[in-house]
């Protein structure tokens, strides 16, 4: 039975880590250097990049742990 | 291209999806998840994809089918269900033995195990038990979410009333036809299966389904031939 309380797999192969992991900082840059006026709007901006980001990151090495499963070092 | 190993661990991977799926935040990610499961596996394993999807459908809990189901149901309003590639009806290879342009067809899940069972070469067809099997689980999968069914078979309608589209035969798109109204109008996954199965039987009389006894045939299926 799959269930909820049974995560096997995903932490062993570091999908916490990689959800805590920082964005890239171009991105981080490219925020703090907008003028003081869009400030807050970039800062809400940047986060939401930075969640996509990491979403985006997550997802694809959830994908690769599955892949690696099925298939080994030939995925 | 990737290859499947010896003993591919089916079951983690199926528990790798559902985690995946409830430790995402977003259903934009979940999405990101499924295409990302699909494009790392290639067209030529799409068929382990859905051995997934069906691995989860069977045995998974309610809320371990709900948080693959959400991300399909999103998938489905945003377009972008994930979908392995089969030869359109009627296409053959090029002379290098490669599908040329416009001769193969993006099928989704259950649309793609339709194709895959009706298929013109028996040999390559997956059979009518496996397909049950697999069909019934898929759509077991889907109908923990509420708004699931009826996208799908929204969508599944919409298909085969696109004949241009040249992915499904005018007999396999009655038969998907069958599928979906018997499913939309409430009835169980097994009867809709067995809908399409009696449909495709009785309008091409082969042997790989059982006619009028197919609920006999697929009765005890499993998925072990879903390779």
């Amino acid at each position: 039975m799959i269930h909820l309380s049974d995560r096997m797999g995903l932490s062993a192969f570091g999908l916490r880590t990689a959800r805590e992991a920082a964005p890239p900082a171009d991105l981080r840059g490219a925020a703090s250097s907008l003028d003081m006026e869009f400030l807050g709007g970039a800062t809400a901006i940047g986060s939401d990049v930075n969640a996509a980001v990491r979403g985006s990151s997550v997802a694809q090495h959830a994908a690769n742990v599955l892949s690696h499963v099925l298939c080994g070092d030939e995925s | 291209m990737a290859r499947l190993l010896e003993e591919p661990r089916w079951s983690l991977a199926a528990q790798c999806l559902v985690d995946g799926c409830i430790d995402l935040r977003h259903d934009e990610d979940r999405v990101a998840l499924l295409a990302a499961v699909c494009d790392g596996l290639g067209n030529e394993l799409y068929p382990a994809f859905l051995r997934i999807l069906a691995i989860v459908g069977r045995h998974g809990d309610h809320a371990a089918r709900a948080a693959v189901a959400g991300a399909l149901v999103h998938s489905i309003r945003t377009g972008r269900l994930p979908t392995g590639r089969r030869s359109a009806w009627g296409a053959s290879l090029t002379t290098s033995g490669v599908p040329g342009y416009g001769h193969t067809r993006t099928l989704d899940p259950l649309e793609y195990l339709c194709a895959w069972h009706a298929q013109a070469e028996p040999a390559l067809a997956i059979d009518a038990p496996s397909f049950h099997a697999a069909a019934r689980a898929v759509m077991d999968l889907l109908a923990a979410h509420p708004d699931a069914r009826a996208l799908y078979c929204e969508k599944l309608l919409a298909d085969v009333d696109d004949p241009i589209g040249g992915a499904l035969t005018r007999q396999t798109r009655e038969a998907l036809r069958a599928l979906a109204a018997t499913w939309a109008a409430g009835g169980s996954s097994f009867d809709a299966s067995a809908s399409f199965l009696a449909a495709l039987a009785g309008r091409i009389g082969d042997n790989r389904t059982a006619g009028p006894g197919a609920h006999r045939q697929v009765e005890g299926a499993s998925t072990n031939s879903l390779r």
